[in-house]
């Protein structure tokens, strides 16, 4: 059996669905968050069930990508459980009685339930049910009320075939209903409010814009750097390093499989940076260096997402996306990106347009670097000064504006205007922001980790077998004369490919002076993305269109890399 | 504007107006009446951004944020000014 959850935006579907499932999916407190689906399975009675969470729409008549996938998916479902958001109950029931005139059985979750009781709406359960002639279940998805009740009744729905009837005949309809079952009492505005009307008006709205990220750059910066030097390198130092200086004897501190599980002896001791084996390199760069900023970063992204605070920043800062030709909405993806590039390519999906979104990828593949990528960059590069991590932020920043402004000109197409819902505010879901963070951490580690344990043999046989070096004699001409690098930096770039992180790590040995490291470190992020990314890029965009953004990048991050060099850094 | 209608655009910020049409396809008329902006709903301006960025409204418990080409589409009978409280500053 499938049981479908249906919604319109935002009306609490993934919560729900967590809560009915047991497993959990990324939800936050703006619309689009779920572009794809999610499946999981549930106990019904004696039986098991599928249940699938759907993006939100809001009719299923919409246009656009989200309507055609919620048409197919009705089809493919066996019940619908219609989350109906209870503070939205005019506008929500219009996708319900849409539903209620296809052949499928229906429960409606009367949700948000507890805010609908806080806001003085009163609505009159049996009312509902009587118009509505399916059952109707009031729930708080966040808390779990209710849940138990609706699983109960999911062996009830109902199937209505309501015969088809127009959008004029349904308003109407809805109008009926809302005028016997809801009752709304008038309240005065609260402080909170007050507060929160603040993030959207122009002035205190651009004030507190520059304040959050300010203090979400801060929190990332500190935070993280704490967490590497109180727990992730005491922890490497102190219990691992024994461990390895063994294994290391163990292996007679030179050989073939010395080589491959601790690396080089840097000065006879083990570097977990730069000896480049799997029971050093391998481990520490991911779990010392990237984990404290991956745990910082996703902590603070998950509460701008979970409060709702995204989607105000879209509106304060869409007449400035207006001229790189996105609208304020691409924000979102944007700032997914630092934290890795995959999932911001996806959430590009909210952009309605092709040029908006040919935009936003190929800004996001050029100037914004994941959080592996930073992490290392503040470890590396930040030794040497952080004026000098300020320089490749800078350059970074530019290279977002020139590039944006060139490619709104140049890239056909439109784009639209802004227009979304902006959610309420949720203060304090401690719980769900700890939860997804857990998910986003297990779901580094089950990817980075893997990755930098094939990679980083495989690098090494490769440069035992001297092959970084024929094509480090090759490129020289441009990584020594255009960007003043040594010629074995480019193997930095090939390993980028597979792992940001790893590339910034194999330079560390090079001994760098900071003007390279910061000309290298820009490359990294400019010039190409990681295969993941690139994949990803592919499917999004299309073969022809990737070839372009390639182009403008590799263009970019040569013309960067070279202009750094030229600069008396 | 004809019969006294005029845009959302025109609307001050904190000024309350009843929708009377929506102006410029289909399309666009389904996605606003999808976010609760239809005929006969009352809706009030909020807010907007400096530069002719987007304009905040609100529609029962609803705020919606939309870029002026839009609001310069939907025509409104306008009303009164609500109290301060809404109003942008
Ligand atoms: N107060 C309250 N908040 C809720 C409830 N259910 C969900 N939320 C919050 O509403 C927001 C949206 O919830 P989601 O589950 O992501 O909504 P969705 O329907 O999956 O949204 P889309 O995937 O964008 O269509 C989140 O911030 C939730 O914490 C509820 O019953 N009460
Ligand atoms: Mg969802």
């Amino acid at each position: 059996m499938q049981i479908l959850l249906a919604g319109n935006p935002g009306a609490g579907k993934s919560v729900l669905f967590a809560r009915l499932t047991g497993s959990h999916v990324i939800s936050g407190n703006y619309p689009g968050t779920a572009i794809g689906f999610s499946s999981g399975n549930m106990q019904v009675g004696r039986h098991k069930a599928d249940v699938i969470d759907t993006p939100g729409v809001y009719s299923l008549e919409s246009s656009g990508k989200a309507g055609e996938v919620a048409r197919q998916m009705l089809r493919a479902g066996d019940i619908i459980i219609n989350v109906v958001n209870a503070t939205n109950l005019e506008r929500d029931l219009y996708l319900t009685l849409e539903l209620l005139e296809e052949r499928i059985p229906i429960v409606v979750a009367l949700n948000v339930w507890d805010d609908a009781r806080h806001i003085g709406i009163n609505i009159d359960l049996n009312a509902l049910e009587r118009m509505l002639s399916v059952p109707v279940i009031p729930t708080v998805a966040t808390t779990g009320e209710g849940i138990k009740d609706l699983v109960e009744s999911i062996p009830r729905a109902l199937m209505r075939d309501n015969p088809a009837s127009s959008r004029e005949e349904r308003w109407a309809r809805i109008g009926d209903i809302i005028a016997q079952s809801q009752q709304v009492t008038h309240r005065h505005h609260t402080l909170g409010e007050t507060l929160a009307d603040a993030t959207v008006k122009p002035l205190s709205g651009t004030l507190i814009a520059l304040l959050v990220a300010m203090t979400v750059f801060l929190f990332v910066r500190y935070g993280g750097e704490a967490l590497f030097r109180f727990v992730a390198n005491p922890i490497f130092k102190t219990l691992w390093l024994p461990v390895v200086s063994w294994v290391s004897t163990l292996t007679g501190s030179s050989g073939f499989w010395h080589d491959i599980l601790i690396g080089r002896l840097v000065n006879g001791q083990v570097d977990f940076v730069e000896s480049w084996g799997l029971l050093t390199t391998a481990l520490y760069v991911p779990f010392a260096l990237v984990l404290p900023y991956i745990i910082t970063f996703y902590f603070a992204l998950g509460l701008l997402e979970d409060t709702g605070y995204l989607p105000r920043l879209a509106v304060m800062i869409d007449t400035i996306m207006h001229r790189f030709g996105m609208h304020g909405y691409a924000i979102i993806p944007t700032i997914l990106g630092f934290g890795c590039n995959v999932p911001a390519m996806l959430a590009t999906r909210v952009l309605e347009s092709r040029k908006e979104r040919f935009i936003a990828m190929t800004l996001i593949a050029i100037a914004v670097p994941c959080a592996s990528l930073q992490a290392l960059i503040l470890g590396i590069v930040g030794q040497h000064g952080i004026q000098y991590v300020a320089i490749i932020y800078a350059t970074l920043l530019l290279a977002w504006v020139i590039i944006g402004i060139l490619l709104n000109l140049l890239v056909k197409g439109f784009t639209p205007e802004l227009l979304i819902e902006i959610p309420p505010y949720r203060l304090f879901p401690w719980k769900l922001t700890l939860e997804k963070l857990w998910l986003r951490v297990r779901g580094f580690i089950i990817e980075a980790v893997p990755i930098m344990i094939i990679a980083i043999p495989v690098i090494n046989i490769l440069n035992m077998a001297g092959v970084f070096q024929a094509v480090a004699n090759f490129t020289a001409p441009v990584v020594s004369g255009l960007l003043g690098l040594p010629k074995d930096a480019v193997a930095a770039i090939f390993v980028a490919f597979f792992r940001m992180d790893a590339a910034m790590a194999l330079l560390a040995p090079l001994g760098l002076s900071a003007k390279q490291l910061v000309v290298s470190s820009t490359m990294l992020v400019m010039f190409f993305p990681c295969i993941a990314t690139l994949a990803i890029m592919l499917r999004e965009m299309g073969f022809w269109n990737l070839l372009k953004s390639l182009g403008i990048m590799i263009l970019a991050g040569l013309t960067a890399g070279a202009l750094l060099n030229l600069l008396p850094i | 504007m004809k019969n006294g209608l005029i845009t959302l655009s025109q609307m001050q910020d904190g000024q309350q107006a009843v929708v009377s049409s929506v102006e410029g396809g289909r399309n666009l008329a389904e996605k606003l009446t999808a976010m609760g902006i239809r005929p006969g709903k009352l809706i009030t301006r909020f807010c907007s951004m400096y530069m002719r960025g987007p304009i905040t409204v609100r529609i029962d418990n609803v705020q919606v944020s939309l870029g002026r080409g839009i609001a310069d589409k939907i025509l409104v009978v306008p009303g009164g000014v609500t109290d301060a409280n809404t109003a942008c500053r």
